[in-house]
């Protein structure tokens, strides 16, 4: 992402999308970046329009400043719709109009799953009523400039507010001990410490006795095999709070995709504090950003803590994503007991590429033959995080804000769906394949032959789920059957479709298999009894009924020569009673190959043939394959 | 990618890459190799665009996710494979490249090289790994498979007893452990 450089652009722009309901975010955030150059503000003023947006996107920003401290300036603020321009409070209303519709409507509602104060919830039935349009804000932008120096130092407090709380990672050395005491537990003894112990140690602060009951840490599944995400929702995680500029940061932890945190680029420290749903002993996390319109994530750091507020963020690493649209697995050094967990990105030395935006968390999953201790840790809203020093640091953005996001479009709006924060048990020796990221797992698994697979998906729940990935099986069958049937979409799945089609395909080996032993017993319990069966053999002689193919079949057993013969191109199609089969048949007789189609119904648990049809194949010309089609 | 890889004189003109790994160990690989993990290419790219003149030519590129032991083995990997590249559809060939492939040890060793690979955006290396564990568990039992990853059987006997009956198909000439 460049900056902009010259304010025309960037008004040009926002002009274009304010005629651009559904872009109105843009606008916001493209005003951000501008924020920084004097030199923008100034054409920038000049220009009601943007300035009226750059006022939006202010507003915004207020609007969730607010949600994040989630305490002070009350109801009042947004509720007074009427008040003097210049005062604050009246922004809410104005954004609550341009945000109307479109999916900026659902960040704001998702938000109220995490902060639902009367505040919120206000808000939100003003968002709903109306109906703005572009002149209004028009009308409503002349006082732009003076908002905008106001709304400078409120950011200004802000992050004054936040530095409170960013000596944070200066006060790690006192943890170090604790962890290295840790890691030496898990070296030694490939196990970890519960969290009774853990939480001793802390006390102890340099505790020096080595902990004796070590426990053994298993992952905890979800009843159907999935690996415990203990960063969904639905387990009772939540966003804690999250840098200011950030929306829908509650959407990180949830199951819609549709649904993400965005953050602009230009903000130097971007976090989000998550609660997990209970104390756990998180190895890796995982994070995705599924939105392909954005800038993805780069770097970002973890930091964790089991209590909340805390002045104690004990750091659990930093971490370089990989530019990919799914989810990537980031292993902890040091698994840590935790329950909040703060994401930051875009760390400044970096910089070049870098985390546009953050997102997170799905499926932390993990451990514990340990007990849970679930001593709900308190829930207050605070905001937080070392984020301002981070900022200052940063010296005013210029070259600091490296998003390298490579928006071509004048979107600087990043999303981020989900995330995943997986806590995973790095017990040595054990399921070591599922320490690996699923997409990578199926990948393997597709080298794997279809007995091998099948076996695999034996040996416990998690490995079923991963060996039984419909893609897998699919590549299985191209493989091992045929590429024909590309279009074809099995109702129950590759992995049901291969085993029809294997188990047709042995069947119909054995049909050969038994005129090769000329075994009529054999063949009379292979074919359906009944009227309507019919079998045409290579001499063009059709019998039909049971009775007569079966008499055709005793007669062409007491033919004296040897029937050695090679079976090639097997194609099967199967449907769910009923299947067919495509071959050619090569036999060392004089009457050349044969075009052969077999037919079979699905009856009282078994196959049986209905249908055989034999005939010669010219042997120069290739006769088309006489494929029966349903 | 294959433009760098062809350097004609790669040990006098191409330049060096340092990768930190997450033990904080320092690998100095020359562009080439280095090149061959997409993810460091990018990240190198990146850097060229943006503060070259800041920073000058002694990058030090972060691998928070490999460990050195890994990367290593990532990296002599790496350096064979241009003589390897040839056209494999040999039979001899296979066979050696199967040799190759079990001296890649230990399922844990492996499922590391495949992460980092994968974390490296590494295609060869992660395809030649995915086959090397896939050779390993090929044809083997259900019980075989277990021990060789550390896995914990977690159905309950008559849900085994189940899946066996379905795949009953799968488990015809298993080789012996």
């Amino acid at each position: 992402m460049k900056k902009p450089q010259d304010g025309s652009f960037t008004n040009n722009k926002s002009h274009q999308n304010i005629n651009n309901n559904d872009n109105n975010e843009n606008n916001e955030n493209r005003s951000k970046c501008s924020r920084n150059n004097s030199n923008n503000r100034r054409s920038f003023c000049e220009l009601s329009l943007s300035s009226l947006v750059f006022s939006l996107w202010c507003l915004v920003f207020l609007f969730y400043f607010k949600l994040g401290l989630g305490h002070g300036n009350g109801n009042g603020g947004c509720t007074s719709g009427n008040s003097p321009p210049d005062n604050r409070s009246t922004l809410c209303p104005i954004v609550s109009n341009d945000r109307l519709g479109d999916h900026a409507y659902s960040y704001i509602t998702n938000g109220s799953n995490t902060h639902t104060n009367g505040m919120l919830l206000q808000f939100n039935k003003s968002t709903h009523g109306n109906n703005s349009n572009v002149l209004r804000r028009f009308e409503n932008s002349n006082c732009s400039i003076p908002e905008t120096v106001s709304l400078e130092e409120v950011l200004l407090k802000v992050l004054v507010y936040a530095a409170s709380v960013c000596e944070v990672q200066a006060q790690e050395e006192g943890e170090k001990i604790q962890v290295e005491q840790l890691s030496s537990g898990r070296t030694h003894n490939s196990s970890y410490l519960n969290f009774d112990e853990f939480r001793n140690i802390t006390k102890q602060g340099k505790g020096k006795a080595m902990p004796s009951d070590l426990v053994n840490i298993t992952h905890r599944l979800e009843p159907d095999g999935t690996e415990y995400n203990y960063a969904s929702a639905f387990k009772g995680a939540k966003v804690v709070t999250q840098n200011k500029e950030a929306k829908g940061a509650s959407n990180i932890l949830g199951k819609d995709h549709d649904k993400y945190l965005r953050n602009p680029c230009s903000v130097a420290e971007k976090f989000v504090v998550i609660e997990l749903s209970e104390e756990t002993l998180v190895d890796s996390v995982k994070i995705a950003n599924f939105e392909h319109y954005s800038s993805n994530f780069k770097e970002f750091g973890l930091s964790g803590s089991l209590s909340y507020p805390t002045e104690t963020w004990s750091p659990l690493g930093t971490f370089v994503a990989a530019n990919v649209k799914h989810a990537q697995c980031f292993k902890l050094p040091e698994p840590k007991w935790v329950r909040f967990t703060t994401v930051l990105s875009s760390q400044p030395f970096f910089v070049p590429t870098i985390v546009t935006a953050l997102c997170l968390l799905l499926t932390l999953f993990a451990f514990t033959t340990v007990r849970s201790i679930s001593s709900k840790a308190s829930k207050s809203v605070v905001d937080g995080c070392d984020f301002a020093a981070s900022a200052n640091k940063n010296g005013g953005g210029g070259g600091g804000c490296g998003c390298v996001c490579k928006c071509t479009s004048p979107e600087m709006v990043e999303k981020v769906n989900s995330a995943a924060v997986i806590a995973a048990e790095r017990q040595t020796g054990a399921s070591m394949m599922e320490q690996l990221v699923p997409e990578i797992t199926t990948h393997a698994l597709s080298y794997l032959d279809y007995p091998s697979l099948c076996r695999l998906s034996m040996t416990n729940s998690l490995m079923r789920k991963a060996a039984n990935d419909d893609n897998a099986w699919k590549a299985l069958y191209h493989k091992d059957f045929t590429w024909e049937q590309d279009s074809v979409t099995p109702a129950n799945g590759w992995k049901a479709y291969y085993a029809a089609t294997r188990a047709i395909v042995n069947i119909n080996t054995e049909f050969f298999n038994i005129i090769r032993e000329r075994s009529l017993p054999a063949m009379s319990r292979f074919w359906l009894n009944a009227d309507f069966v019919k079998c045409v053999h290579a001499s063009g002689e059709l019998f039909s009924g049971y009775n007569a193919v079966i008499q055709s079949w005793q007669l062409a057993f007491n033919w004296p020569q040897g029937v050695n013969f090679q079976v090639r191109d097997v194609r099967a199609r199967v449907m769910s009673e009923m299947a067919w089969v495509s071959m050619k048949t090569f036999v060392d007789m004089d009457s050349g190959p044969f075009n052969v189609t077999n037919t079979f119904e699905f009856h009282n648990g078994r196959w049986y043939m209905v249908h055989h049809h034999s005939s010669v194949m010219t042997i120069d010309g290739d006769v088309e394959q006489q494929l029966v089609h349903a | 990618m294959s433009n760098t890889s062809e350097n004609p004189n790669p040990s006098s003109s191409s330049a060096k890459i340092t990768l930190k790994t997450s033990d904080n160990e320092l690998f100095e690989v020359e562009e080439a190799v280095a090149m061959k993990f997409c993810t460091v290419k990018q990240y190198f790219e990146d850097e060229k665009d943006n503060d070259v003149a800041a920073r000058g030519s002694s990058t030090v590129i972060p691998l928070p996710n490999v460990h050195s032991a890994v990367l290593a083995r990532l990296i002599s990997y790496c350096k064979k494979l241009p003589q390897s590249n040839a056209v494999a559809d040999n039979h001899e060939e296979e066979e050696t490249k199967k040799k190759e492939r079990k001296q890649y040890g230990t399922p844990g060793d492996l499922v590391d090289l495949i992460s980092a690979a994968n974390y490296l955006d590494f295609k060869e290396g992660l395809e030649f790994f995915n086959q090397a564990l896939a050779d390993h568990i090929q044809n083997k039992s259900v019980e075989y498979v277990r021990k060789f990853f550390g896995i914990k059987g977690d159905f309950e006997p008559h849900e085994e007893e189940k899946y066996r009956e379905e795949y009953a198909w799968a488990f015809e000439g298993v080789d012996e452990d």
